[in-house]
């Protein structure tokens, strides 16, 4: 019976023997349609020069990824869409009508060093999309220029980005944009990281079918919170109210898309709320005391460095032996 | 890819079963069983026939150092003793029965054979005569021959009306049909613990009914569908209040966990009635709702099946146990044993895909884990041959649920990493 086992050939396998049907391509496709309403919007708002850079950003990518595969020949494949929404995202933080060659930077930046170099999703410490991005704004901040992308745009509104006229103008700046129109993302901004009404739909999306866990944004927003809080408290001349920070650029955008990526976010509770404090306190500070506005997406690598660190502070485990004398 | 469902926790979406099938459905004698001669655990059993022996159901065939005894669970003639692979441990001596025509041994015999009297045995000294050993221990893990004569210091005693995987009903339907006798004859068993609290778990959808039937002598505990609060060692700890370590047998702690069958057998030993019949749920592709049958012990897989006019070679995987925590076969000539309360069957196209792709560190797992544990860091630990850090991550907690596998989007090997650390982690170390 041992030796030559009678009977039926069957598979054998290490339980559990059902399995979720979850899959990391659906992953990355709940976070497409999570993001698709804002880039739906976008091309709704400024037309083919978003589709383009859209389009140009997601083809460069999943060419890059399979490219890449090619060549290093990793576990990640293109296969599985993480390629897509890392262009999608990049994209929605350029401007519109962004060079080519700046687009395809970017997606290089962001899906070969940020990602294929790591070894794939799940391998880099920091979200490729704000490296890509990070890369950029240090290289050829001028290219990122939003307002002058938007020179043919007739909005009745202040037409400077508002997180740069806060630079200029400090708290003053407020009064210069209808927050109705922040939230419906009339305002100076990239491709879609400013429509703060749509990404925020995309956001409850992911909230809704358990992509992201609540933590993070709630953090985020806290953090952003306390931030605006603080720098009021400091120094008045500066500090703009908390709501035109949450409504003003991409903090909607950090906050749902960025701090969440599941590869560079801490897994428990805690962790996460803490990291996404982190986040939205790092953006506000940089925000408002760096040179550059621009580098408020280093708030995310930072607060992604310190994601490992954060999820030590796990839980203990249950059913553990305890001092029987205690 | 499926859609629905989302919106669930990732541990929520465990298939709940459709109910079970009422009532259990008696399977006769097959022609040959296969009685291996161990159970789970440290337990082995010295043959007490040799081949070319006659033997009459009931009648003890091996019996351990401490008296507990196992029994042909057929009449007839024993055809050899040989080396089997039961779902859990390999290289078993077994006896082979090929039935015969021989009168069944009356209780009364069955204590003689065991050097016992009817009517002067001690009720412990029965039930280990009847093949079932000390009830204040648990099937599996827990299993060890060294409890005292008397019983240890019970403070608690959890009549468990059902059982953990979702596919497995034998226990629930054995509570229904025995509801009476478990209530008239749980005094004997319980005046051996006077100082216990005696719990009995149910379905929620079965608590009025457990309710009314059991009253106030026992504390009725309705536990809800979803399969992680099923989970059994979470949950008695949690209702006895007792921190009992996942290392700790219960009864070290004082709790002693009876499912409804062990339950019944414990009080029809008292009568002198063997335990050789057991119920086995078979579930999954053939079956519309879980369906309880009840065997002779070491009736084969592949005979429960046949008899309800399935066969396993048309299936993928046969798994003894439930879909979360069960052992797949490698052959359906499995002998069923006290312990093994279910078989499952998955069709061919039903099998889960092991991709095993690099792990995003999502955190599903580690937030589906009833143990708390870093499953996220633990398997990646293992993975990469760290198996000294894998420990500092306490894989000693694990449950073996199976949740976190369930839910990881990679489909990595899970339980498996985790395992490996619990079992090799220390040497590493």
């Amino acid at each position: 019976m041992n030796e030559t086992p009678a009977g039926a050939r069957l598979n054998v396998a290490e339980a559990p023997h059902w399995r979720d049907a979850s899959s990391l391509a659906q992953m990355q496709v709940l976070w497409l349609v999570a993001l698709s309403p804002a880039a739906i919007a976008s091309v709704t708002l400024f037309g083919q020069s978003a589709l383009r850079v859209i389009a140009l950003a997601v083809g460069a990518s999943v060419a890059l990824d399979v490219a890449a595969n090619r060549v290093l020949g990793a576990k990640d494949s293109a296969t599985n869409w993480s390629s897509v929404t890392l262009g999608l995202l990049l994209a929605l933080l350029l401007p519109v009508g962004a060079p080519w060659w700046l687009v395809v930077v970017g997606c290089f930046l962001t899906v070969v060093v940020g990602k294929k170099l790591y070894g794939g999703w799940g391998g880099y410490p920091v979200h490729p999309v704000a490296l890509g991005y990070a890369m950029l704004a240090v290289s050829w901040p001028e290219r990122l220029d939003r307002t002058a992308s938007l020179v043919g745009q007739a909005w009745d509104t202040t037409m400077i980005e508002p997180v740069r006229l806060l630079k200029t103008q400090g708290a003053a700046a407020e009064a210069a944009y209808a927050k109705v129109d922040l939230l419906l993302g009339i305002q100076v901004g990239g491709i879609g990281n400013a429509l703060v009404l749509w990404l925020l739909l995309g956001g409850f999306f992911l909230l809704l079918v358990r992509q992201i866990s609540w933590q993070i944004p709630a953090g985020a927003l806290a953090g952003v919170v306390l931030g605006a809080v603080v720098v009021r408290l400091a120094a008045p001349a500066m500090g703009a109210t908390p709501l035109f920070h949450l409504l003003a650029g991409s903090t909607v955008l950090t906050g749902c898309f960025l701090l969440t990526e599941v590869t560079t976010s801490p897994v428990n509770p805690w962790p996460m709320a803490i990291y996404g404090m982190l986040g939205g306190l790092l953006l506000v500070l940089i925000r408002v005391f760096s040179t550059n506005p621009e580098e408020a997406i280093f708030a995310v690598m930072l607060a992604n460095l310190a994601a490992p660190l954060l999820d030590r502070l796990a839980p203990r485990a249950r059913g553990l032996e305890v001092a029987r004398d205690a | 890819m499926t859609w629905s469902s989302l919106w669930k926790t990732p541990a929520a979406r465990v298939p709940r079963c459709p109910e079970g099938t009422p009532g259990i459905v008696e399977l006769p004698d097959p022609d040959e069983v296969v009685i291996p001669l161990e159970y789970p655990g440290q337990i082995l059993f010295r043959p007490l026939v040799q081949a070319g022996d006659q033997v009459a159901r009931y009648q003890p065939i091996g019996r351990s150092e401490r008296g507990n005894v196992v029994h042909a669970s057929i009449g007839g003639r024993v055809q050899e003793i040989r080396a089997v692979w039961t779902a859990r441990s390999f290289h078993v001596p077994a006896v082979v029965i090929r039935r015969g025509a021989v009168a069944d041994l009356t209780p009364a015999e069955v204590l003689v054979r065991c050097g016992l009297e009817s009517g002067t045995a001690s009720r412990i000294d029965a039930m280990r005569a009847c093949g079932v050993i000390s009830p204040w221990t648990t099937p599996g893990r827990n299993h060890c021959e060294s409890d005292p004569g008397e019983f240890p210091d019970v403070r608690h005693l959890v009549i468990e009306g059902f059982h953990e995987e979702p596919t497995i009903c034998g226990f629930e339907q054995l509570l229904l049909a025995n509801a009476e006798a478990l209530r008239d004859g749980l005094p004997r068993l319980t005046d051996l613990a006077p100082q216990a609290r005696i719990w009995l778990t149910v379905r929620r959808p079965l608590k009025a009914w457990a309710h009314k039937v059991f009253g106030a002598a026992v504390t009725v505990v309705g536990v809800p569908d979803d399969y992680r609060r099923r989970l059994a060692r979470p949950r008695i700890s949690r209702l006895t209040g007792i921190p009992i370590p996942r290392t700790a047998a219960y009864r070290q702690h004082g709790v002693a966990v009876l499912p409804t069958e062990f339950a019944l057998a414990a009080l029809d030993a008292m009568h002198g009635r063997c335990f050789v019949r057991k119920t086995v749920t078979l579930a999954g592709r053939p079956f519309a709702r879980p369906l309880t049958v009840r065997a002779p012990l070491g009736i084969t897989v592949r005979q429960i099946l046949a008899s309800q006019g399935v066969d396993a070679a048309q299936f993928g995987r046969v798994v003894m146990g439930g879909p979360m925590m069960g052992h797949a076969l490698y052959t359906d000539e499995t002998p069923l044993s006290k312990f093994q309360h279910g078989v499952f069957l998955l069709g061919r196209d039903e099998l889960p895909a092991e991709v095993n792709l690099a792990c995003v560190n999502c955190g599903r797992c580690t937030r589906a884990c009833p143990a708390r544990l870093q499953v996220h860091l633990l398997a990646r630990y293992v993975e990469y041959d760290q198996l000294g850090d894998a420990c500092r991550f306490h894989p000693e907690a694990c449950l073996e649920c199976g949740l976190c596998a369930f839910v990881c989007p990679a489909r990595r090997p899970l339980v498996q990493l985790v395992k490996m650390a619990k079992r090799y982690g220390g040497v590493a170390a």
